[in-house]
This record gives structure tokens, C-alpha cells and sequence, in this order.
């Protein structure tokens, strides 16, 4: 039997990305994503990078939500896909790509630029997590709980690795593994890592 | 002594696995060591990723997502018995083609 789909306005969908509510992704997902596809395949992309460039938009939005009342001045579609054109807008500009259709918007609207300003640090992130969610999700998992300070024998066991060597070396392993991606990464020289952050042990 | 590479020697650094010696050592290599310098820089860049729980659980749940996405998107455009969606235009071009064909060839032979 077919589900119905439920139906979310712009406040509950708001809402359900500050609560990581996984029906709402869905549902945004589910009516965004094929727009959003068809725009960039169109515009010298392909299936990858619009999934880089959706969960991009998923987390811009998700920041500006923790960091401040979001107040929409257009509906929550329009919002979306301007956000997923700037990015990508911002991807082709710096891979000087052939843009094409930037202007052939699937609505009409009126928005200030300010609203989906995207600042530098959250350039890293989003390419943090570029790299990182192209490792295996075991990977991850290791570096996650790492992170978390789980203790290596728990995540020995949690993980189903053999002892907690095998633990450490994993974490190792995936963390070198995730640094030389992203120093791999041409968007990197585009991106300056503040001084302000290092500090000695 | 083993030398070790820049990520070693950073990651053993950062979790205070080096000798006395060998820190003061790393440290004034960092002063005067650019490229060392740089990866120290992303080393700490990366791991300061980690610090935002929030930020790396809604991550999780978009993946969760977006795997289930892709597996229903891709069931979705498949018909049973493993024949895809192309296969089954094809044959309804086929059909429609053979009866406008069937159509033209009587309409022809009675007039």
C-alpha cells in the first residue's frame, strides 16, 4: 500500500532542520533534490556534485538556524534552491566551468543577498564534510566516537574490531586518511584557515 | 630512530606521545618549517570539525537520509522481474509503431 506524504509548511520544516527531524530531510529531499538536480546537470554538473551541493545547502541552512532566527521573506522552496544556485554558482565561478542558466529560476522571487551570505569558515566545513562523507560509514563511526572520547576498547567492541590497538590504528588510519583528501582538495588554496586557532600543547 | 612523516609527528604531538626532547624539537620546526606549519594548521583545522556534535549528528542523519534517498529513488524507476524503465518505452514505441504500421498497410490495401 503507498504511504501518504505528509505535508510540511515553511515553519515545520524550518523547524524540523534545528531538530534534525529525519521525516522533514526526507521530505525536503524528496521535493528539492530532483530540482535541484535538473538545475545543475543542466548547468555542467552531474549526480555527484549535486548530492555535494544539497547537503551543502542542508547544512548552510542548519547553521544559520543555530546561529539566528531565521526570518523568511520568501517561501522555504525559493530559500532552499537559492541557496543550492549560489553555491553552486560559487563552485563554477572558481572552476571557471561554462554557466549557462543561472537566471532560469524555478520561481520568481524577491530575497535580500544578505540572507544566505556565505561567510569563510563555513567554506571549511562544508568541505570537511565533503571529504568526510565520502568515507565508509565504519570509518566515520571510528572517528565519531574518537572524537567523542570513547574509549578505544569501547569502540572496539562497539565496532566489532578485534582489540583496542586495532581501534587506535583504525582512527589513525582514517584520520590521515581524511587530511590528505582535503589538503588534496583544490578548493583549499581557495579557503584560509585562521592562525588564531593553533595553539600549542 | 624512525623518522617520522608530518602526520605522524603532528598526530603524536597532539596526543602527547612525544619524548621531551622531540617536542621542543617539533615546536621549533614548526616555527621554521612552513610546510609543517600548514599541515599543523589543517591537522587542528580538522580535528576542531569534531567539536561541534551538533553540527556532525545533523550531518549523520542527512546521510541516513540520503542513502535511503538514492535506494528508493532507484527502486522506484524499476519495474518487476528486473526490466527498467527504458525497456519498457522502448517496447511501448514498438507497439504503438506496429499498430500505426498495421493501420497504414489495411488503410492502403482497401483503398
Amino acid at each position: 500500500m503507498k504511504t501518504q506524504t505528509p505535508y510540511y509548511d515553511d515553519n515545520e520544516l524550518l523547524t524540523g532542520i534545528r531538530n534534525k527531524n529525519t521525516d522533514v530531510i526526507r521530505y525536503i529531499y524528496q521535493n528539492l533534490k530532483p530540482i535541484i538536480q535538473r538545475f545543475i546537470v543542466k548547468n555542467s554538473g552531474d549526480e555527484i556534485i549535486t548530492e555535494d551541493i544539497f547537503q551543502e545547502t542542508l547544512i548552510v541552512v542548519f547553521n544559520k538556524l543555530r546561529k539566528e532566527d531565521l526570518c523568511l521573506t520568501c517561501s522555504f522552496n525559493t530559500y532552499f534552491i537559492a541557496i543550492c544556485k549560489k553555491i553552486w554558482y560559487n563552485y563554477l565561478r572558481k572552476r571557471s566551468y561554462n554557466f549557462i542558466d543561472f537566471t532560469n529560476d524555478v520561481e520568481n522571487f524577491n530575497f535580500q543577498e544578505k540572507s544566505y551570505e556565505l561567510n569563510s569558515t563555513p567554506e571549511f566545513t562544508r568541505l570537511f564534510f565533503k571529504h568526510f562523507n565520502k568515507m565508509s560509514p565504519k570509518s566515520r563511526e571510528v572517528l565519531i566516537l574518537y572524537f567523542n572520547n570513547v574509549p578505544a576498547d569501547v569502540i572496539a567492541t562497539r565496532l566489532g574490531f578485534k582489540n583496542k590497538e586495532y581501534a587506535i590504528s583504525r582512527k589513525y588510519k582514517c584520520l590521515k586518511r581524511l587530511v590528505t583528501s582535503i589538503k588534496s582538495d583544490p578548493k583549499l588554496n581557495d579557503i584560509a584557515i585562521e592562525d588564531e586557532k593553533i595553539e600549542l600543547f | 630512530m624512525k623518522k617520522l612523516n608530518y602526520f605522524e609527528l603532528i598526530d603524536k604531538y597532539t596526543n602527547d606521545e612525544l619524548d621531551e626532547g622531540e617536542r621542543t624539537k617539533f615546536e621549533t620546526d614548526l616555527i621554521i618549517n612552513s610546510d609543517l606549519y600548514e599541515q599543523f594548521k589543517l591537522y587542528n583545522e580538522v580535528i576542531s570539525q569534531f567539536e561541534d556534535k551538533e553540527l556532525i549528528d545533523f550531518n549523520q542523519v542527512i546521510n541516513e537520509v540520503s542513502d535511503s534517498y538514492n535506494k528508493n529513488k532507484h527502486i522506484q524507476y524499476k519495474f518487476p522481474g528486473a526490466v527498467n524503465s527504458y525497456d519498457v518505452i522502448a517496447i511501448l514505441v514498438f507497439i504503438v509503431l506496429g499498430i500505426f504500421l498495421c493501420l497504414f498497410y489495411f488503410y492502403y490495401l482497401h483503398v
